[in-house]
């Protein structure tokens, strides 16, 4: 009862970190089974980003840039280590708590933009919403919105056929911001883009980074890598060189 | 995920995939109307034999001479009009409300140039509500004119007109063979569920004493060709049966109810002949139109699970954002539950119009009974979700890297 104190130490309020990770990675290690051959993704990865960080991922193919970005997005578990997303431990999390965690922390763009092709735009961007169980009418006002700040506002009954990349990447953009998420994860966002397209999404990133968002983009393109405010270089599974 | 959201998003899948859709719900369009189109004509067969049966009189027994034993089988004359007598007797046999002894002959009735040929009836007054039919026109003979053998006739509408064009006939004579008589009244038309072999509006009715003095092939004695009794009521019908049957066996002195030299029919049983005999073929159509509807529910599972390996992105991508197993579950089910009602209505839609459509080609009458359509309608949802459960726990299952990773 006396000693009670003493064991569990209180952190005092001075001690807790004004700037709060938003995430957290631990010696993290994932592996696959490929038949019989087991590949190593990731080898022992550790390493946080912060509130407000534009933090780019770099590699060769191969080196587990996609592996880590599954794991920091919560679509997958690692095989072992912590990962804590915004304070909650994700590691060993159950398939519908990751599906709420996702839906409300993370928002994601993919390379391949990853649209329904039988919606039009506004049905596109609101998705998330519907599993957040958002009211009709405010989903649609919200992703209207998002599309006419993102310059798409000519475009909201498009359907993705209708876009070209540039555009369909920007309503992939406008779909990751839709729920407010704590973190937006990039995989190779201007991969299938021209020089153009690819121009206009990068600024749409630093405009994302200047307005206080945390943004992670994994990338193999140099350029690309070079617009974060901090870069993580992954080679073999393991974190090579970079400050994060 | 609500109702609504699903409907809609299942809607969405279903107009964008048009061709695919109408493919995968084929197989239950054509089961559907298979089956509805079978169990209507099984109705409606059935419909049109109670409809036959229904116009000879109902709770009607008729009593034929000859038994069913080869022993007893030809004795001809076996039937008296003393045995009619004896049957109604209220004490004797209570449940019988009436009865009527018949004598028949095929006999040429000449009304001046016209002649037309047609079954002519002798019996009692009691034929009329024996064979639950009135007069529309004139009347029916009397008692007294039964006892002396009146030369009276009444005349089927059918025969009338056949003889008389639009005339009243009543009052005017026709010649029945060689005899003359007077038309007394005209019956009522029994109109359709008349078939043509037996048709209750072209016929004559004379009476009883009459027929046997004058109809060619009836005997001058008291023998009979049949003696109709109608119950009291349906519910007395096989009480009527058991007084006839141990009344008829007394007074032809047979010991042994096998030896009878008599045969009872009901009605009744001619329509559970009739009737289970077109259930059989309708059991057996309807099985047949059922494993069509099966195999339709395995194209819809099939279909659905190849819709499923191609938007495996598409599911992917709903996980990704948020979407548990059990939305992506529902999502599917809610697919497949559409198609089957789309599937059941056209189904229905399309037997509804044989309905209208067949019966003039193949003579056969439809009637699709509203529980069968409502019926349909629940099996191909049932059928749909039953076989959609495989493919949408499918999907649900799909981990959502494995599902973004495809290309
Ligand atoms: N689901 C899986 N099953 C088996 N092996 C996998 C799986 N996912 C990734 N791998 C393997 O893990 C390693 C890392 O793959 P990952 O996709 O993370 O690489 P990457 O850095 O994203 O490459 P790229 O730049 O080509 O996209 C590779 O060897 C890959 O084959
Ligand atoms: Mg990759």
């Amino acid at each position: 009862m006396v000693a009670s104190a003493a064991v569990v130490p209180v952190p005092s309020v001075a001690a807790v970190p004004s700037v709060v990770d938003v995430i957290k990675v631990s010696d993290v290690t994932k592996r696959y089974l490929l038949g019989s051959v087991v590949v190593e993704a990731l080898r022992g990865v550790s390493m946080t980003v912060a509130e407000g960080q534009f933090l780019t991922i770099t590699g060769p193919s191969g080196s587990g840039k996609s592996t880590l970005m599954h794991l920091l997005g919560c679509l997958d578990i690692p095989t072992t280590g912590e990962i804590l997303i915004s304070g909650e431990r994700v590691d060993q999390m159950g398939e519908i708590e990751l599906a709420s965690l996702r839906n409300r922390r993370i928002g994601f763009i993919f390379q391949q933009f990853n649209l329904l092709a039988s919606v039009d735009a506004v049905a596109n961007v609101e998705l998330g919403l519907i599993y957040a169980r958002v009211p009709r009418a405010e989903r649609r006002a919200r992703s209207i919105e998002l599309l006419e700040r993102i310059g798409l506002g000519n475009h909201l009954r498009h359907r993705p056929m209708e876009l070209s990349g540039g555009q369909q990447q920007r309503v992939a953009i406008a779909r990751a911001l839709v729920g407010n998420p704590d973190l937006i994860l990039a995989d190779e966002p201007t991969g299938n883009l021209d020089s153009a397209s690819a121009q206009e999404i990068l600024t749409i990133f630093d405009e994302l980074h200047a307005t206080g968002r945390t943004v992670v983009v994994i990338t193999h393109d140099p350029e690309v890598a070079a617009r974060g405010s901090h870069t993580l270089t992954l080679r073999d599974g393991r974190i090579l060189a970079g400050v994060a | 995920m609500k109702f609504g959201e699903l409907l809609r998003v299942a809607s969405e899948a279903v107009q964008w995939n048009r061709m695919r859709s109408l493919l995968t719900i084929l197989g239950i369009v054509i089961g559907i109307a298979a089956v509805m189109v079978t169990v209507g004509l099984g109705e409606g067969a059935q419909a049109k034999v109670k409809g036959e049966i229904s116009a000879l009189g109902s709770n009607l027994l008729t009593i034929s001479p000859g038994g069913s034993s080869a022993a007893t089988a030809d004795s001809g004359e076996s039937l008296t009009e003393r045995d009619a007598m004896a049957l109604s007797s209220h004490v004797v046999a209570p449940a019988i409300g009436a009865v009527a002894p018949i004598v028949q002959g095929d006999e040429t009735v000449t009304f001046g140039a016209t002649s037309t040929s047609m079954i002519v009836y002798g019996s009692t007054p009691s034929w009329l509500q024996v064979r639950s039919r009135s007069v529309v026109s004139g009347e029916f003979f009397s008692s007294a004119q039964e006892t002396k053998g009146a030369n009276v006739i009444v005349l089927g509408s059918e025969a009338a007109s056949e003889l008389f064009g639009g005339r009243d006939p009543v009052g005017e004579t026709v010649t029945v063979g060689s005899t003359p008589m007077t038309v007394i009244g005209v019956l009522n038309s029994v109109g359709s569920g008349t078939s043509p072999t037996t048709n209750e509006d072209d016929l004559a009715v004379v009476p009883l004493t009459t027929a046997q003095n004058s109809l060619v092939g009836a005997s001058s004695n008291d023998a009979v060709d049949s003696i109709l009794i109608k119950a009291t009521s349906s519910t007395t019908l096989s009480a009527a049966y058991q007084e006839a049957d141990n009344e008829l066996l007394m007074l032809h002195n047979i010991s042994e109810p096998a030896d009878a030299n008599f045969t009872i029919t009901s009605e009744q049983s001619l329509v559970s002949t009739a009737t289970s005999v077109s259930s059989t073929l309708t059991a057996l159509l309807a099985g047949i139109a059922g494993v069509s509807l099966l195999v339709g529910g395995i194209g819809v599972m099939n279909i659905m699970l190849v819709s499923v390996n191609e938007r495996t992105r598409e599911i992917g991508l709903r996980k990704a954002l948020g979407a548990r197993p059990r939305d992506i579950r529902l999502q599917f089910l809610t697919e497949a539950l559409l198609l089957g009602i789309l599937g059941g209505a056209i189904g229905v839609g399309i037997a509804l119009i044989a309905q209208h459509v067949l019966p003039s080609l193949i003579s056969d009458p439809i009637s699709i009974p509203a529980w069968v359509t409502a019926g349909a309608i629940g099996i191909s949802m049932l059928l749909s979700v039953v076989f959609g459960v495989y493919p949408a726990t499918r999907a649900a299952q799909l981990s959502p890297i494995e599902a973004l990773r495809t290309e």
